[in-house]
This record gives C-alpha cells, sequence and structure tokens, in this order.
C-alpha cells in the first residue's frame, strides 16, 4: 500500500455527451482524506468518476499528487486509481475469479491481498460460478474487490453500500477506514448518509447544474 | 411494443449487417452477371437437386436470422422484450411472422425473381417446392422465436475444465463469441472459408498467380466486419473496466495480437491444407498478415472514431475496391498487412484513451 498521501487535481475538466455539457469543474483540488460526492440521478457522479478512472475521454487534466496526469501517464495513473462501478456489468460466462485474477495481475496486488479481500467480503463460496449466477449483492461484492485491488493511491466507489447484506456494509467500512489509515484517499459515492456509519468524512461535494461544488458537512 | 419489437430485431438486424449484405451483393452481383444468375437458376427450377444447394444457402441464412433474434432476447439490455409474451397468441403469432418476413426479405426477393421466370416456363412443381421450402423455415423460424419468448433467462453454463486456473484476458472475446454469437460465428467462417477453398481448388484450373488467392483472403477478412462490431461493442459494454488497468501499450496490442492469431485459426488450417502445390507455404504467413491487419485495422478505425461503427460496411466497401487496385497492381500482401498493422499499433499507442461508446 502507498505511504504517501494522495491529492487530485481537477483543471478545466469539461465533459460533453453531443454537445450537451454533463459536467463543468474549472479547477478542484481535493485534499488527502475521505470525500463524500453526492448528486441526484444522472447528475454525473458516474460520469465524473470514470474520467478519473481514464475510462471516458474528456476534455481538461486530471492529476493525481500533482505527479502523474491521467493523459500523460495513462500506465502510472491507472496503477494508482481504482473505481469500483455502481453496477456493474461483467460478460455473465466469467466468473469473479477470472476477473479479479486478471484484474489483481494488472494492478500488481501484493500476495496474498486477492484471499484477504475474498475473506472479507466473504465471497470463497461462489467467486469460481460463472457472474451470470450471482444475484445483484455477489456482484456488487466483486465489484468492490476489484475496486480494492493492488497499491492504490485513490479508490473512488460508486454507491459502495447499495445492495449489500449489513455485515458486507460493516465489512465495506472496515476496509475503507484500514486502507486510508495505510494511506489511501477515497471518493465516494451514495445516496445513503455516511454519517449513519462509522466512516469519518473529510469533505462533501454536490454536483448540481452540471458543476462540482463543496457542501459543508453537518 | 410491436413498433419496439420491429426496431429491435428487423432494423437492428439490418443495421448490423449492412457489412454481410454489401460483401454478398458484392459476390453475388458484382463479379456474376444477373444473366448467368437467370441462367443456373432456371437450371435448378428443372433439377430438383440442384434446387437443394439454393436450399441449403438459405437454411444458412434462416439460422443467422434465427441466431440474432435469440441473441437479442438473452441480451441484459433488450430484457424489455419479454413483454412480448402478455400479448395475446394470435396478435404475437402475426407479429412473428411479420417480423420473420421481414428478415427472410432478401432472400424471399431472390425466391420471387426465380419464381417470376418459373411461373414464365410453367414450373409449377418448382413454385409449390419454393412455396413450401418458405412456409416451413417460417413456422419453424416462428416455433423457435415462441420458444425463445417463453424461456426465462437461461443460467451461464459452470465452466468444467479449469476451473481453478483463470481464463486468460485474450480469450474473454473468444470465449464471448462462442457462447453468445455462435451463429455468427459459424455464418461468418462458412462463407470465409468457402471463398478461401474456392480460390485455392480453382488456382490450378488456369494461369493464375497469387493475387487470385490474394482477392479471397480479401473478401474473407471483409466478411469478418460483423466480429469486429462484436469485439467493439463487447470491450464497451462489458470491459469498460479495463479501461481503468495500467496495461502498458505493449500488453493490450499484444492481448489484441492473441485474438487475431486465434480467430483467423480456421483459415490459417483451410490454407495449409489446401494450398495450391505451386505456392509456397510462406504465402501462408503473408496471408495472416493480411487477413489480421484489414480485421484489426478496421477495430482500431472505430477507436479513433467511434461513430464509424455505423460506417464498418461502407469501410468494407471502400476497402475492397482500394485492396482489389493494391492486389493487382501486384503490392505486396506483407506490405498491405504490415501497414494495416502499423496504422492499427499508431491508434493503440495514442488513441486507445479516446474511444468513447456513444449511442446517437
Amino acid at each position: 500500500m502507498s505511504f504517501f498521501v494522495g491529492m487530485l487535481h481537477v483543471k478545466n475538466y469539461r465533459k460533453a455527451y453531443h454537445g450537451r455539457i454533463i459536467l463543468e469543474v474549472p479547477e478542484l483540488q481535493l485534499q488527502p482524506g475521505i470525500h463524500w460526492i453526492r448528486g441526484v440521478n444522472g447528475a454525473g457522479k458516474s460520469t465524473f468518476f470514470r474520467s478519473v478512472a481514464g475510462m471516458l475521454p474528456f476534455e481538461g487534466e486530471i492529476w493525481l499528487n500533482d505527479t502523474w496526469e491521467v493523459k500523460r501517464d495513462p500506465v502510472a495513473f491507472r496503477l494508482r486509481v481504482n473505481y469500483a462501478e455502481a453496477e456493474p456489468l461483467y460478460p455473465e460466462y466469467l466468473s469473479a475469479f477470472d476477473l479479479i485474477s486478471f484484474v489483481a495481475k494488472a494492478k500488481k496486488a501484493p500476495a496474498g491481498q486477492v484471499d484477504a479481500l475474498v475473506e472479507t467480503l466473504e465471497i470463497a463460496s461462489f467467486w469460481k460460478q460463472p457472474v451470470g449466477t450471482y444475484s445483484s449483492g455477489m456482484l456488487k461484492k466483486t465489484s468492490l474487490i476489484l475496486g480494492f485491488l493492488g497499491n492504490p493511491t485513490l479508490i473512488m466507489l460508486d454507491e459502495p453500500l447499495i445492495t449489500i447484506d449489513d455485515r458486507a456494509v460493516a465489512n465495506v467500512c472496515q476496509l475503507i477506514d484500514q486502507y486510508h489509515q495505510n494511506g489511501v484517499q477515497f471518493l465516494l459515492s451514495s445516496h445513503q448518509d455516511f454519517r449513519l456509519t462509522d466512516l469519518k468524512m473529510d469533505s462533501s461535494y454536490i454536483i448540481r447544474n452540471q458543476t462540482l461544488e463543496e457542501i459543508h458537512l453537518s | 411494443m410491436k413498433t419496439v419489437l420491429y426496431r429491435t430485431l428487423v432494423t437492428e438486424f439490418y443495421r448490423q449487417n449492412t457489412g454481410f449484405f454489401l460483401v454478398i451483393v458484392m459476390l453475388g452481383f458484382g463479379i456474376i452477371r444477373s444473366d448467368d444468375h437467370v441462367a443456373v437458376f432456371q437450371y435448378a427450377m428443372t433439377s430438383p437437386s440442384i434446387l437443394l444447394y439454393y436450399f441449403a444457402v438459405w437454411t444458412l441464412y434462416a439460422v443467422k436470422i434465427i441466431g440474432f433474434v435469440r441473441q437479442q432476447f438473452r441480451h441484459p439490455a433488450y430484457r424489455f422484450l419479454h413483454y412480448f409474451r402478455l400479448i395475446s397468441t394470435p396478435q404475437r403469432v402475426i407479429s412473428w411472422l411479420t417480423i420473420t418476413i421481414s428478415l427472410l426479405l432478401p432472400i424471399l426477393a431472390y425466391a420471387f425473381w426465380m419464381s417470376l421466370y418459373a411461373i414464365q416456363n410453367q414450373q409449377w412443381m418448382a413454385i409449390i417446392t419454393l412455396i413450401l421450402f418458405f412456409a416451413a423455415i417460417s413456422l419453424l423460424a416462428l416455433l423457435i422465436f415462441e420458444r425463445t419468448l417463453r424461456q426465462s433467462d437461461t443460467e451461464a453454463k459452470v465452466r468444467t475444465f479449469a476451473q481453478n486456473w483463470p481464463l486468460p484476458y485474450p480469450l474473454f472475446f473468444i470465449q464471448f463469441l462462442l457462447r453468445k454469437h455462435a451463429i455468427l460465428v459459424l455464418v461468418t467462417k462458412f462463407f470465409s472459408g468457402a471463398l478461401l477453398l474456392g480460390v485455392c481448388l480453382l488456382y490450378p484450373t488456369d494461369d493464375y498467380d497469387e493475387r487470385l488467392l490474394a482477392i479471397g483472403l480479401l473478401l474473407g477478412s471483409l466478411i469478418h466486419l460483423g466480429l469486429t462490431t462484436e469485439h467493439y461493442t463487447f470491450e464497451h459494454e462489458y470491459l469498460l473496466f479495463v479501461r481503468n488497468l495500467p496495461l502498458s501499450f505493449g500488453k493490450r496490442f499484444t492481448a489484441h495480437a492473441l485474438q487475431m492469431l486465434l480467430i483467423f485459426i480456421p483459415e490459417i488450417i483451410l490454407l495449409f491444407r489446401y494450398l495450391p502445390d505451386t505456392v509456397s507455404f510462406l504465402f501462408v504467413g503473408k496471408a495472416f498478415v493480411f487477413i489480421s491487419g484489414i480485421q484489426i485495422a478496421a477495430l482500431h478505425r472505430v477507436y479513433q472514431h467511434d461513430k464509424s461503427l455505423e460506417k464498418l460496411s461502407a469501410y468494407g466497401l471502400w476497402g475492397f475496391i482500394v485492396g482489389l487496385l493494391l492486389i493487382m497492381f501486384h503490392v505486396d500482401l506483407t506490405i498491405l498487412g504490415g501497414f494495416l498493422w502499423g496504422y492499427a499499433a499508431w491508434i493503440n499507442a495514442y488513441k486507445y484513451y479516446q474511444s468513447e461508446f456513444q449511442f446517437d
């Protein structure tokens, strides 16, 4: 795990579909910590996360630690930024084992990490079954494990608490806390109130009027 | 519901298969004159055994449309199609028949053309045989469509081999093709294989040179553009997370190269087996570089300009014309293939992450 703190710097970010602006962020500096991104359905949270993860093209620059830029340093940036989808869609004939093994290798996961995550999120009983047989909760756990693999500096979890049971929610919160103590920064999106969990949010942002604004945590 | 069904099944079928039809039209009416068609089918209608060849090709086409409809019903984005079951049976049968006829339209039109000559020649038995054939495949299609509708989602089959070994990434797409688009693969490989076999067998019959084989390869590879569409869509729908992985250009491109090798294994085996005696086995290597070059360049063209997905068939047409000219001017297949691979490598190195699947 990285022991230097991460910081995300977004400059002149603009994302549009068919000429219609979805999100515009002229300047954003995120300090190390756990940040909560809110917004109504379709506000652009997933689009923003996917852009930061390097999964979508956009106008502007996104820097990590003011050292790696997503377009300029595609491999180094992606090695340090992880993302877990809100509603993952995987080929139904693959198993979580296939997906996790592939991502773990690509993200250079340390020895024992996969086993530890599989145990924490309790997927050992089904992870060699095809994804097509999974419930939405099982699928979500698979996606969350992919998000924690490797030695990331920043992990983005899109709606991490939906569709999973109470025990898994507690385990995910514990994982976030544990990784954060080891220097990993988090961006979380959720319609649920994180203040009801044990997680301590450092800041909160809302996406409205096609931009990202900081709001005070009360 | 009927409009949605028509758009999802019929319009989408023709949209996805524009390239396929273009190649068929190019082959069927560009190389063979309409007079030759008339001569052959007039002969066929006097001889039932020849007519069977027509039925065999048309059955393959029927298999293709049935496969397409089944695939649409299984696609996660089209689960709403199962609501079609709520419509009353008589209305549903009428809708299925309309859809079946719309999908069979290209071969029905050809059969109608044949029938006009059969009427002139008073070949009533041939006309009855044609009607019975189309009634049979329409009924078969209708029964299969109805069965597909009544089936709930089938569970994905558990892999019975190497469960403790993860599936290597280059095989993700190959598995997808074999499990989800088996009929598309079968039809593509049938036409591509038949073309290659045809040119290999034709070669020793006259004073031909390697350009004849090259033209066969060019057409055989262009037939694979349907697989390119599936490849691109698969990566953007199911493997979007791969774009978050720190895969270097070398790793990404090697995976693509391996996929190309696997896709064209049947053609390579066929070439080894039927290569004319006077042609060096080195030609097989050149052929692989060329056919896989067309495929990988087409895929990367769509990465470079995502809206090109709609224009792949047009690229196929222009690719055929330009490729044919270059082949006729004796440009070596290694040079052509090398250029196509070079283009794909350039896009992969510099434009890969700019690709985004956007629906209009």
